[in-house]
């Protein structure tokens, strides 16, 4: 009965990762792929939140779209795209953000 | 084959270049296959239909995504079905609809195919997952 | 076999993208096939259904009376984040069409229990 998160937009760009976070049951996950990798690096409003779910082991980032983007130390664990269908496995459902 | 084996239906919504979604839906889809798992279809929807067509042309050193997606769907045997009424209003045509339409072109690539939204319906039937990339 | 429940979450804005248009599509053609549609919408997605859209002079196709069709094609399970009207100053009368009202706890249980989910 889990759902597992993806979102793929920055947070200074759009209010897709506040409204999915907003949605969240305590089951569910959050993987960060595309452009929205740089919020668990970059300070924004919503990162003490995503350093939370990291906390809690529920918040992955994609390592491929970190590595397109130089972005080094961030919060959350590495997954590539195997661990990607691994999350689609373990969770019930997927939801595009 | 792995024990436990998902089948897995993938939406692609977005095109195939201008913006990430369908590469990382293409290489989604290469490393559910490479673990095991079965694509039973991608179903292309809204921009997402640009990925059928044959006259995309990048340069040599640049991915062409929709030849990819003909590979892989050729090796693994899945199907590439293409949202008819979302492919006629961005310009993607296969032969039989160019015939109808009374237009000189058409441009879908084999082996995607057009088809309908019911089709979505029936992927998402038979899949044990349904993932989407925007 | 038992019929997947099949979650289609609204959350863009009508006429700017046409997510809003297609979405609806996609909901009238699989209530063909599946009988257990739930329809979400939040955020901007509720200006989807705010009443009395007319788009002609944007260049845009007028879809909203399809709306209407969701009650003939028996989709009836219709959830509208409360906070999102109430954020965007909209009153349930302001709508459309007869809809649930939901609050984020109600959304996040709905959500839950849908087996595929489908985000425009």
């Amino acid at each position: 009965m889990s759902i597992l998160h993806t979102i793929n937009r920055s947070p200074f760009q759009t209010h897709a990762l506040q409204q999915c976070l907003a949605l969240m049951s305590e089951q569910d996950d959050l993987l960060l792929i595309e452009d929205a990798v740089i919020a668990a690096q970059a300070k924004h409003t919503l990162f003490k939140q995503l350093t939370e779910l990291a906390g809690q082991g529920r918040l992955m980032v994609l390592t491929p779209d970190l590595e397109a983007r130089g972005i080094k130390n961030v919060i959350g664990q590495a997954c590539s795209y195997i661990g990607f269908v691994e999350l689609v496995a373990k969770h019930k459902s997927q939801m595009a953000w | 084959m792995a024990i436990d084996s998902m089948k897995i239906a993938v939406l692609v919504s977005s095109a195939p270049y201008g913006s990430q979604g369908a590469s990382s839906a293409y290489q989604f889809c290469a490393s559910a296959v490479q673990a095991g798992h079965k694509i039973v279809g991608v179903f292309f929807y809204q921009e997402g239909v640009l990925n059928a067509s044959q006259l995309v042309s990048p340069a040599t050193d640049e991915v062409n995504l929709p030849d990819f997606w003909a590979k892989l769907a050729i090796q693994y045997q899945f199907p590439l079905e293409v949202c008819v009424s979302a492919s006629l209003r961005r310009g993607i045509v296969n032969e039989t609809e160019a015939q109808q339409l009374s237009l000189n072109q058409f441009n879908l690539k084999a082996p995607f195919v057009l088809s309908g939204l019911g089709q979505l319906a029936e992927l998402s039937a038979g899949a044990d997952k349904l993932v989407q990339f925007l | 076999m038992i019929e997947k429940k099949i979650g289609i979450i609204n959350r863009t804005l009508p006429h700017g993208t046409a997510f809003g248009r297609e979405s609806l599509d996609l909901t009238l053609a699989m209530s063909a096939f599946n009988e257990s549609l739930s329809l979400f919408f939040i955020g901007d997605g509720i200006y989807q259904l705010l009443d009395g859209h007319n788009p002609s002079e944007s260049l845009q196709k007028h879809y909203q009376p399809l709306f209407k069709m969701l009650e003939l094609y028996d989709v009836e399970n219709i959830y509208v984040c409360e906070k999102s009207l109430m954020q965007r100053a909209i009153a349930q009368s302001d709508l459309l069409i007869d809809v649930t009202l939901v609050d984020q706890q109600r959304l996040k249980t709905k959500l839950a229990v849908q087996d595929q989910l489908l985000s425009f």
